[in-house]
């Protein structure tokens, strides 16, 4: 069976480094990208399954990066975690409105608990 | 009888003397013994009128605080109406006045500028008036105005000279002091960076002080303008808030108001403005004048935007390391980084537990900051309320059982659902417990988790046997990042921001938040909502998920 292909968004490197490393230990072919136009142009070269996509990147930041890919017909109903540590509510209403899938604050969860929500989309889609 | 004092007066009480006079001769001309009577009679009747009319005049003298009195030149002799006397503390008519007796009862300060007064007006004979002080015999002073005038035979010699006298003290009192009230406050007005405004409600007009022009720059004819200019130069998204929350306390009964605004200056810019006011209003509650002051608070602001932007920078940059901290441990605890022995894998535990407690640290911070700047979001949904209380004693069981500690909850019966937002009841229900098992003094006890009606109310309380706070800090107990000396003595741990972020909760919510508690014995803490439940409030601030505030 082919590995689960993650696309991951995001800018911090550390944080970037740890869901690389335990995603790739856990089983998963992880992709990284650092910005927002690299997630769209990575988008085309790997058809990810999921991609987990943090709200503030420079080069557009993960909200105007999930509104571009929603226009194209390919990713319309690709899943869309969006990763972030803010918690203002107008910004999780946008990100919902603009076709996110789900919404994790990174500093609350573990990387069991991204694993578990990965795969209950996953089976969803 | 002071018969004298009448001529005083060219009118009021007054006789047509002269008339009389010519009467009573002609009737002694054509007298004989068969007219005495009638002569009689006639005397009999004048000295009635006269009486009448004196009493009149002294009465009215008495209540005005107006005496008066005549000097006849030729004969040297002065008279003083009754009242003139009282005005000098005397008794009236006690002795006779002459000058030398009467620049006695002058102040000394004043008697020489009187002196020359009197003396001019005897040498011209035009009519005076002034003002000067007496000192009575118990030493207190009075301020009297005296109006004179002298009289003048056919040659133009003085004959007599003819004068009032008024205790006008109170007056002159009151006159003073509104004065130097009226000092103070152009002295306040013109010392303060304030704009100070007066505005009658019924004109709505505005009158302010220099500070219009001082610290916002306006041409000084703008110190009156009506209510529409002020209005006109408050920012266009303050203004229907301005104009709403004035209006809502004018239709009260409020005496006072405190508002909020951006109001632009003469440059075109806007600073950020606290207005307070005080409502003066008549006997039925209808305002009639509204006097309060413009303070600049744009620097406080700055520094409160300054603060937020600082808050949020430093916990979003603290959370960043501090969750990739969380996810390596996470992984070396969980053997991806290969196997670890038992002292490793202890300490690789306790840098975790660190890492996360750091973590809802920052979020408790940033949690509280936020509601504090903006309004908390309350969605009351109708809750099984006994679920969710029993849920959260259930995620706490485990830190309740290590402690020995036993929660003890019976829901009452025919409870239905109650309207209150779960994620924030949740943690008010979170946040007391996590006290109760904290600072339970003892192993064995037990924690008593209430949900009832009481009155027209639900309370949720929660009661604990522990360590009680001491009664000189009960009234800080609330405030943020406070912690009682006996809570940090048994138990290091903790923001002091737990029942701070309850209060803002409730305070959010429309319910009360309070407690009972005796240093060494225990406490009760509790919410109260109406039947109700929460109210609602449309916020633009949520609770970040994980919040487990202490204390």
């Amino acid at each position: 069976m082919a590995k689960t292909k993650i696309l991951l968004a995001e800018d911090e490197e550390m944080i970037s480094m740890a869901f690389h490393y335990g995603l790739t230990y856990l089983g998963y072919d992880v992709t990284v990208a650092v910005d927002g136009l690299e997630t769209l142009a990575k988008l085309d070269e790997i058809t990810p399954d999921i991609l987990l996509l943090d709200m503030i990147m420079p080069n557009m930041n993960g909200l105007e990066t999930l509104e571009a890919l929603r226009q194209k017909p390919a990713y319309k109903q690709l899943p869309v975690i969006m990763l972030t540590n803010l918690s203002q509510p107008s910004d999780m209403t946008t990100a919902y409105e603009l076709g996110a899938t789900d919404y994790l604050i990174k500093s609350d969860i573990t990387l069991d608990e991204l694993v578990k929500r990965v795969e209950e989309i996953l089976v969803r889609a | 009888m002071v018969a004298h004092t009448v001529h005083a007066f060219e009118s009021g009480g007054k006789i047509d003397s002269d008339n009389e006079e010519q009467v009573l001769a002609d009737t002694l001309q054509t007298t004989d013994t068969e007219n005495t009577e009638a002569l009689r009679r006639r005397l009999a009747t004048l000295n009635q009128r006269l009486e009448a009319n004196n009493s009149a005049l002294e009465e009215a003298q008495a209540l005005t605080h107006l005496g008066s009195w005549q000097w006849n030149v030729a004969s040297g002799e002065i008279s003083w109406s009754d009242e003139l006397y009282r005005i000098y503390g005397l008794k009236p008519q006690e002795r006779q006045i002459d000058f030398e007796s009467f620049m006695g009862l002058i102040h000394s300060e004043d008697r020489d500028r009187v002196g020359s007064i009197i003396g001019q007006a005897y040498q011209t004979g035009a009519a005076f008036e002034f003002e000067h002080r007496i000192t009575l015999s118990n030493n207190s002073v009075r301020i009297l105005y005296g109006k004179g005038k002298a009289d003048k035979d056919a040659k133009g010699a003085i004959t007599r000279m003819v004068g009032t006298s008024q205790d006008v003290t109170e007056q002159r009192q009151a006159e003073a002091a509104l004065r130097l009230s009226d000092e103070r406050f152009q002295a306040v007005s013109a010392a303060t960076n304030d704009v100070v405004y007066d505005r009658e409600v019924a004109t709505e007009m505005v009158w302010s002080n220099d500070a219009l022009s001082s610290q916002y720059g306006y041409p000084a004819h703008c110190q009156n303008q009506p209510l529409s200019w002020w209005i006109k130069h408050i920012h266009p998204a303050d203004q229907t808030t301005f104009t709403k929350t004035v209006q809502n306390i004018l239709n009260g009964t409020k005496t006072h108001w405190t508002v909020e605004y951006r109001f632009k200056k003469h440059d075109g810019t806007y600073v950020d403005v606290r207005d307070r006011a005080f409502i003066l209003r008549d006997d039925t509650g209808r305002p009639l004048r509204i006097i309060g002051s413009m303070l600049d608070i744009t620097q406080q602001k700055e520094l409160e935007r300054a603060k937020d932007k600082f808050i949020s920078l430093v916990s979003h940059q603290l959370r960043t390391p501090l969750t990739a901290m969380r996810l390596f441990t996470g992984m070396l605890a969980g053997g991806q980084g290969g196997k670890l022995s038992a002292m490793q894998s202890d300490f690789v535990d306790k840098i975790n537990a660190s890492t996360v407690r750091m973590i809802r640290l920052v979020s408790d911070i940033l949690n509280v900051s936020q509601i504090e700047r903006g309004r908390l979001k309350v969605v009351p949904v109708p809750t099984d309320i006994s679920s969710l209380i029993g849920w959260h004693i259930d995620e706490l069981k485990p830190v309740a059982e290590a402690k020995k500690v036993a929660i003890n909850y019976e829901p009452i019966k025919d409870l239905q659902e109650v309207n209150v937002d779960p994620v924030l009841f949740g943690q008010i229900v979170h946040n007391f417990l996590t006290n109760a098992i904290r600072y339970s003094r003892d192993e064995d006890t037990t924690i008593t988790v209430r949900f009832e009606r009481r009155s027209e109310q639900y309370v949720l309380a929660v009661q604990d046997s522990g360590i009680g706070i001491p009664k000189n800090v009960q009234r800080r107990i609330f405030s943020s990042f406070f912690r009682a000396d006996n809570a940090v003595k048994a138990h290091g741990d903790g923001t002091g921001l737990g029942l701070y972020l309850i209060k803002l909760i409730m305070d959010a919510a429309g319910g009360e938040t309070g407690f009972e508690s005796i240093e060494g014995k225990g406490s009760t803490f509790y919410v109260t909502m109406p039947f109700s439940g929460m109210k609602a409030a449309d916020g633009d601030k949520i609770l970040m998920q994980e919040t487990h505030g202490e204390d």
